[in-house]
């Protein structure tokens, strides 16, 4: 069978990221989704300056028994501690399992990268302090925080319960300093479903941190993601 | 969002056929979803190191990363208990319910309630096992009343494999032991893609055919209030087993 498998990384208590990527999977064919879990739960996750990668590694090497072709961290914790902190991560899952890895925040390093944005609209639910944390991280990659707007919750499971009119409010409001790009950050917000309406609504790229790790996924196994653009937005329509 | 029925799957690590079926299963309830923790399973047989990996305390970690998910239910999605016994499933179920509050089920304990609902006493056995899996498999249903009318499996170690066997492969095993006509088929193993048979091989043969990842699927919606009949196309136990 030539299904490209993709593994993913999914903190333990998120509640989107398997849907997302399952909801992007049945758009496309011969691809397989699987998941295994680390631990981030709680109120104290921003205070976290490290991965705690012998733990990840481990959750890593359970989905390389299931031969994955590619490894995907799909977390934004190195939005607050730099992205190198998510390279030496891929280094190590690499290594270990020969599968290809990647996390949310280097896709989307990879996609600002490749669609030259310089100036990004930051949209999550995080709060202030650790806003401001991410947006000096992803100032020292070069990329400039036009607007930003975030919810102040502190807790990650209160995170995924945040309504998609809400999210959607904050991209309007983020858009009208007309950045490049407007990024949905943290992976247990329910951002991808509303990207494509809100693209054709305002006319500019919105990437969400979820369907953005599945689609380097995607990209590093070789499948072809455009049928999958009419419902998780632009991103998906690239070749 | 509150509305959200949200189902955790305990999934052998090598398993690559449990968490597609479970998505496509629960595709056209949009409320519900299925959450997924590994803990390692790589072989199956009954030497110590292989046995030791469904002891209590990795299935434990990987239940407690599932509660952080606030999940309706905790299934554990393997067939263990076939050679293990099916206390070691109730044993487990009540542990994880202590240990982090949230209730449990498992595709055996599922398959032995199916069983008892429609009265099935003799039953058609098709699994991948080594020739010792699957005695103990047999044996076990026979200690709680169970009759295996026929059987037929692959004497493979697995587990990885498993999932490899084609769909044709499959059909033709079920087809075997119907000759024998058992009042019901189990493809028990959660790493074969029994599941996208069913339908149509109980259209074929008129025998209810049980699918040790779709009794999970099952119980778990039946545990969380929703109707399984809204899960179509994948064969009478959604339909008809209440």
């Amino acid at each position: 069978m030539s299904m490209a498998t993709l593994g993913t990384l999914t903190p333990s208590s998120n509640i989107v990221v398997e849907r997302v990527t399952n909801g992007i999977v049945a758009d496309l064919k011969g691809v397989s989704a699987h998941f295994t879990r680390v631990p981030v739960v709680g109120d104290k996750v921003h205070l976290l300056d490290r991965h705690d990668i012998d733990t990840m590694l481990a959750a890593a090497r359970l989905l390389a028994d299931a031969r994955m072709d590619v490894i995907c961290w799909n977390g934004s914790k190195a939005g607050g501690i730099a992205f190198a902190a998510d390279r030496e991560l891929c280094s190590r899952i690499a290594t270990e399992t020969g599968a290809k890895a990647t996390t949310s925040i280097l896709a989307i390093d990879e996609v600002f990268r490749q669609s030259q944005v310089k100036r990004f609209a930051l949209v999550t639910p995080f709060p202030g302090e650790y806003q401001h944390k991410v947006i000096r991280v992803f100032a020292r990659e070069g990329y400039d925080c036009a607007a930003e707007e975030h919810l102040d919750i502190y807790d990650n499971y209160e995170n995924s319960q945040v309504s998609g009119e809400r999210i959607a409010a904050m991209v309007r409001r983020a858009a009208t300093a007309k950045p490049d790009a407007i990024l949905i950050l943290c992976t247990n917000l329910a951002g991808a479903p509303v990207v494509a309406p809100l693209e054709q609504e305002i006319g500019l790229p919105v990437y969400d941190s979820v369907s953005i790790g599945a689609w380097h996924s995607l990209k590093l196994a070789g499948v072809d993601t455009r049928p999958a653009a009419a419902r998780w937005g632009s991103l998906f329509a690239g070749t | 969002m509150s509305d959200r029925v949200l189902l955790g799957m305990l999934t052998p690590s090598s398993n690559t056929v449990l968490e597609p079926v479970t998505a496509e299963m629960l595709r056209g309830l949009p409320e519900v979803t299925a959450h997924f923790g590994r803990f390692r399973v790589t072989e199956i047989s009954l030497g110590d190191r292989a046995l030791k990996q469904f002891n209590n305390e990795p299935i434990l970690a990987a239940s407690s990363l599932l509660a952080d998910a606030r999940v309706g239910v905790i299934a554990w999605n393997g067939t263990s208990a076939g050679w293990l016994g099916l206390d070691a499933d109730r044993e487990l179920c009540a542990t994880i319910t202590k240990e982090t509050s949230v209730q449990a089920c498992t595709s055996v304990l599922a398959l032995d309630e199916i069983f008892r609902k429609t009265g099935v006493k003799r039953f058609g056995l098709v699994t991948p096992y080594l020739h010792a899996i699957q005695e103990r498999v047999v044996s076990t249903f026979a200690g709680i009343g169970y009759e295996c009318a026929a059987e037929r499996h692959l004497n493979d170690p697995g587990n990885f494999s498993f999932s490899e066997v084609s769909e044709a492969t499959l059909e033709a095993m079920v087809r075997e032991v119907a000759a024998s006509r058992p009042e019901a088929i189990t493809i028990f193993c959660t790493n074969l893609r029994g599941a996208l048979i069913a339908e149509r091989m109980e259209r074929e043969l008129g025998i209810p055919i049980y699918d040790t990842v779709a009794t999970a699927v099952w119980k778990s919606l039946c545990m969380t209030g929703v109707d399984p009949a809204r899960v179509k196309g994948w064969g009478r136990l959604f339909r008809d087993v209440r």
